[in-house]
């Protein structure tokens, strides 16, 4: 009688669980009102040069360490000269002031940039407690390094970062477990402003960005951390310079569990790549065979930002990327063993982003029910299209609610009212309330802040990781939380950054049984019974 | 324009006046309601009563014909034309069955028999162009349609037909030339031709140039290329190329009658094929040419006669040829809207949603193709792919079963319905499908499913050999397109 009660309980309970109403996402857009009135200048011009549809990286980091995530807009510049000629075309840093009010403090830190930026990457390379900061350009990249009293310094050339192809993107990650962050830096393609081909419909004098295809791919950079405050460029002996794509972003995971981190390079119209790091400091490219390439039809697709991370709680890391309208949002699940499979039909996400054009993206949870999210920047990259197909070109954002792994789309009921040609995304907890907020830039237009106001009261945490042995921000560090799984990164989506910890919606859980943290430097670290709706520091034993 | 025929029929006398007036009765009214399948019993009973009757024979094979049943109507036609040879109803009548059952070569006969009948009358004129211009005899076809031009120059159909007929004559002669000899200068020049209608003029600037390098003193060729220049804006290169052609002296009128007919714009004889011997590469390249302009001066004239569907299915076509196909789309709705309900423009309809890419709106205009004719394989397939694009492919695989059950060869098909398969986990049933469609994998993307459903099912040496293929074709396109921009250069004139 007893084994028949517990077995009616056990049923009684998967049956609510298997009902219970997925909690709501809420959003509020309040850029103005917190004093963030960004303007993405990128300088549209009659020639159609591929720069002016591309930017937008934007990076989340608390700069001043006083605990409330800044944020840092990338910004372009006048073309051809590819100058940042007026102040319009600055790179903006706002600092948080808390209260969700945030104030422009660009000239104070000196990050107002040069050239025509479009991606930034924040950590902690130097392993002094200070995020510092890479910029991403037009044949132009910028190394700030934070000191910790406000203003940053260019360190770009005494530290070896060499400029003079187009990076659009670039993420942190310590690639050899030296405790050192070392820095991938993602290339697009061969570009100046004296290219002129003319694409698009001459007898209507209609001209439009030119397809990828008629731009030559480059290889990405990766630069080793010396440890001495200088860099070594190490693409050819790590077997990354003769792998060219047409690059638009990157993620890091390590999706093999061979305790090593991997790279997955986002390809405008080519083959994604994804670098198996093999532990001995070189990388081998296993896209097609893991199944990361290409969706299941075989052909490329423009592929913009992407995440790495653990959608289904099976403690796999997978990755989604975004593209353009008849693509899908391509979800390629993690399926053990190296292989994914091409899991955009069977979470329903390929029916709900269909007919949507994306950039930049965060894979978060956004409502705190233990299953990650996504928030996607939506726009097409031409802004013709709807000439030419039954495509969107200034799109509103949207969100998808995960439910035990399927996707929902909520934009609607999450307040996703603005359309605009959005591009960057990077999240964070901006009021310290536990629930992720966003930031998005739009090209010509006034940046968003949709400050999350989910309305359920679940609860959370927030682990911000302080290494020893490993690199100071603990990234790669590996952690669970029952079934939920995350990885320590800073990279964001699109060209973008995100540095602030890691979140975990936990529910109706107030008190985590066990923490486990694998840090990226060996050590493993249990932590119990940790009480939830905190930002708990965490130090590497 | 059946009714019609049936009306007269009656107002000809050809019922009998011994028949049951009540059941004759009854027949005819159900005739004039449109409630053919109805009156077809009537008939019948009416003919066992009075056998080899030819008024009743004539009235039932148009029931037969107007209710669809074409097969059925033409022996019913051919028994009263064998006591009446010349009764006009049942010559167009029999004409229009064999169009309907696509035998335009045996509805030529009885329609000229009609035409001799009755010279004036513009339907059974324009059905005789019709069955020409389907049997591929499209001198006569465009002869005919001229006349009917003069008939009734205001309609629309008579100018569309003419122009019709005259691009299936040149595409007709270009066919013929590139058969004869598929590397004739005469034919790159005819290819540069259609690059330029489609816009697409660095391939037509490649190809007038391989023309000229075998045919430096073609008249013509130096023009487009100058035009080519203007269109992609160097003015100057124009100046220089139009001057070139301006220098060739006149061409030989003895040795190259059709080119001297042609640029003396003498189109109607540039257009005749020589009466003996065969046809030499340079007169197929001067018929193409002429028909094309004879083409484009009907459709010029259609254009100058109020909005009628021909003219919106002309620019249809038009827009569908320079890859605009929501433009294609937009005309094709004007063109129903003009002729609701016609199934020809829903198909077509169908088709440029689907090139637009607006599967949405494929879908829906394929349903409805669907409705009346459930077992059209290409609207099954449109409406198949169309969910798959939709990333629905448990919507999809009902109806691109269908579309193969109706055309067990049709290699799309199976392409779709494996990938679709694929999607809903069904790999080993996938494989055979994809295998089949392998024929048409021009990029790889077919090798590349296939070895993904192989490795999902297990069998990884197939997996491998597939995706091996895939990397060879990947880079086969790559080649291939690297010696494509290699072409697309735009250069000064020479």
């Amino acid at each position: 009688m007893r084994v028949s009660s517990g077995i009616l309980l056990i049923a009684a309970l998967v049956a609510i669980a298997a009902t219970m109403p997925t909690p709501p996402i809420r959003f509020r857009e309040v850029a103005t009102q917190v004093g963030i009135s960004f303007v993405l200048e990128n300088n549209p011009t009659d020639r159609k040069h591929m720069i002016e549809t591309m930017p937008g990286g934007i990076a989340v980091f608390d700069f001043d360490g006083d605990g409330r995530p800044d944020i840092y807009f990338t910004n372009g510049a006048e073309i051809p000269s590819l100058e940042k000629s007026a102040p319009k075309f600055h790179n903006r840093l706002y600092r948080n002031q808390g209260n969700m009010t945030f104030r422009d403090v660009t000239d104070e830190a000196g990050v107002a940039g040069a050239g025509y930026s479009m991606g930034a990457a924040a950590a902690d390379y130097d392993n002094d407690g200070h995020s510092d900061l890479f910029v991403a350009g037009v044949n132009r990249n910028t190394l700030y390094r934070n000191p910790g009293n406000g203003r940053f310094e260019d360190v770009t050339t005494r530290a070896g970062i060499k400029s003079g192809d187009w990076a659009v993107a670039a993420g942190w990650f310590d690639y050899d477990r030296d405790g050192k962050l070392d820095l991938w830096v993602v290339h697009y393609a061969k570009w100046s402003p004296a290219y002129d081909r003319f694409c698009g419909d001459q007898a209507r004098g209609i001209r439009i960005y030119c397809h990828p295809k008629y731009f030559e791919g480059l290889a990405s950079t990766l630069y080793r951390n010396r440890g001495d405050g200088t860099f070594e460029d190490v693409s050819a002996r790590a077997g990354i310079a003769q792998t060219a794509g047409r690059g638009m972003s990157l993620a890091f995971a390590d999706y093999d569990n061979d305790g090593f981190p991997d790279v997955f390079v986002t390809n405008d119209n080519m083959p994604n790549f994804l670098f198996h790091n093999k532990g001995n400091g070189t990388f081998e490219e296993v896209g097609l065979l893991a199944g990361t390439a290409l969706r299941d039809h075989g052909k490329a697709v423009a592929s913009m930002g992407v995440e790495f991370r653990d959608y289904d709680n099976d403690g796999l890391p997978d990755a989604f990327v975004t593209a353009l309208a008849g693509e899908t949002y391509p979800l390629f699940r993690n399926a053990g063993k190296g292989v994914f499979f091409d899991g955009t039909y069977q979470s329903k996400l390929g029916s709900l982003s269909v007919k949507h054009s994306g950039w930049g993206l965060g894979v978060f949870d956004f409502n705190n029910d233990g299953w990650k999210d996504i928030f996607t920047a939506n726009a097409h990259v031409n802004d013709r299209v709807e000439l030419f197909e039954p495509a969107i070109y200034r799109e509103k954002n949207s969100v998808f609610v995960n439910e035990n792994g399927v996707f929902r789309d909520v934009s609607d009921q999450a307040g996703m009212t603005l359309a605009a040609a959005h591009r960057g995304a990077a999240f964070g907890d901006f009021n310290g309330d536990g629930k992720l907020d966003a930031v998005i830039s739009s090209l010509g237009e006034k940046a968003e802040l949709w400050e999350n106001i989910s309305p359920e009261p679940q609860h959370w945490l927030i682990l911000r990781l302080r290494g020893t042995k490993s690199n100071r921000e603990g990234i790669g560090a590996k952690i669970r939380i029952g079934k939920q799984y995350n990885e320590m990164t800073t990279a964001t989506g699109y060209a973008s950054s995100s540095d602030w910890g890691v979140h975990f919606g936990v529910g109706s859980t107030t008190l985590v049984k066990t923490v486990e943290i694998q840090w990226p430097g060996g050590a493993k670290q249990v932590l119990t019974d940790v009480r939830t709706d905190q930002v708990l520091q965490v130090t590497e034993p | 324009m059946l009714s019609a025929l049936y009306f007269s029929a009656i107002a000809g006398g050809l019922l009998h006046a011994d028949d049951p007036a009540a059941k004759s009765q009854r027949a005819k009214e159900l005739m004039a309601s449109g409630r053919f399948d109805q009156a077809i019993p009537i008939y019948k009973e009416l003919i066992a009563a009075m056998p080899g009757n030819p008024g009743l024979l004539l009235n039932l094979g148009l029931a037969e014909h107007m209710a669809g049943h074409e097969k059925e109507s033409v022996p019913l036609f051919e028994a009263v034309l064998k006591t009446q040879p010349k009764l006009l109803p049942a010559l167009m009548s029999l004409g229009a069955a064999r169009l309907a059952l696509k035998q335009p070569e045996l509805a030529v006969g009885p329609l000229q028999k009609a035409v001799a009948a009755e010279p004036a009358n513009p339907d059974a004129r324009g059905m005789l162009a019709d069955a020409l211009n389907g049997a591929a005899r499209f001198d006569q076809a465009a002869e005919q349609y001229r006349k009917l031009t003069e008939l009734v120059g205001n309609d629309p159909r008579a100018w569309y037909g003419l122009g019709m007929t005259y691009q299936a004559m040149a595409a007709n002669a270009f066919d013929r030339l590139q058969k004869r000899d598929p590397q004739s200068p005469y034919v790159a020049a005819l290819i540069a031709d259609t690059r330029v209608q489609r816009h697409q003029y660095k391939s037509a600037f490649f190809f007038y140039n391989q023309a000229l390098k075998d045919l430096p003193g073609i008249h013509g060729v130096h023009a487009a290329l100058a035009e080519v220049y203007r269109k992609t804006g160097h003015p100057e290169w124009a100046t220089a190329e139009a001057a070139k052609e301006q220098s060739l002296p006149p061409a030989d009128c003895a040795a190259h009658a059709a080119e001297c007919q042609f640029v003396a714009g003498h189109d109607l004889q540039a257009v005749t094929l020589p009466r003996t011997g065969p046809a030499t590469p340079e007169a197929l390249y001067w018929r193409a040419k002429a028909a094309n302009e004879l083409s484009l001066q009907s459709l010029v004239r259609l254009g100058q006669l109020p909005p009628s569907m021909e003219l919106h299915e002309v620019r249809a076509e038009i827009a569908r040829d320079q890859n605009q196909h929501l433009e294609a789309a937009k005309e094709w709705r004007a063109a129903l809207e003009l002729a609701p309900g016609n199934p020809r423009l829903q198909h077509e309809l169908a088709v440029s949603y689907f090139l637009a890419a607006d599967y949405r709106a494929a879908l829906a205009e394929a349903e409805k193709a669907l409705h009346r004719d459930p077992r059209s394989p290409e609207m099954n397939f449109t409406a198949g792919d169309s969910w798959l694009r939709l990333e629905e492919p448990e919507k999809a695989v009902p109806f691109l079963r269908a579309a193969l059950a109706a055309d067990s060869g049709m290699r799309a098909a199976d392409a779709s319905l494996g990938l679709s398969l694929s999607r809903l986990g069904k790999f080993a049933e996938a494989a055979p499908h994809l295998e089949k469609a392998l024929e048409l994998d021009d990029d790889g993307s077919l090798h590349y499913q296939l070895a993904r459903a192989y490795q999902a099912s297990g069998n990884q040496a197939k997996a491998q050999t597939a995706m091996t293929r895939y990397q060879e074709l990947q880079k086969k396109v790559a080649d291939q397109k690297e010696e494509a921009a290699r072409e697309a250069q735009i250069l000064p004139p020479q």
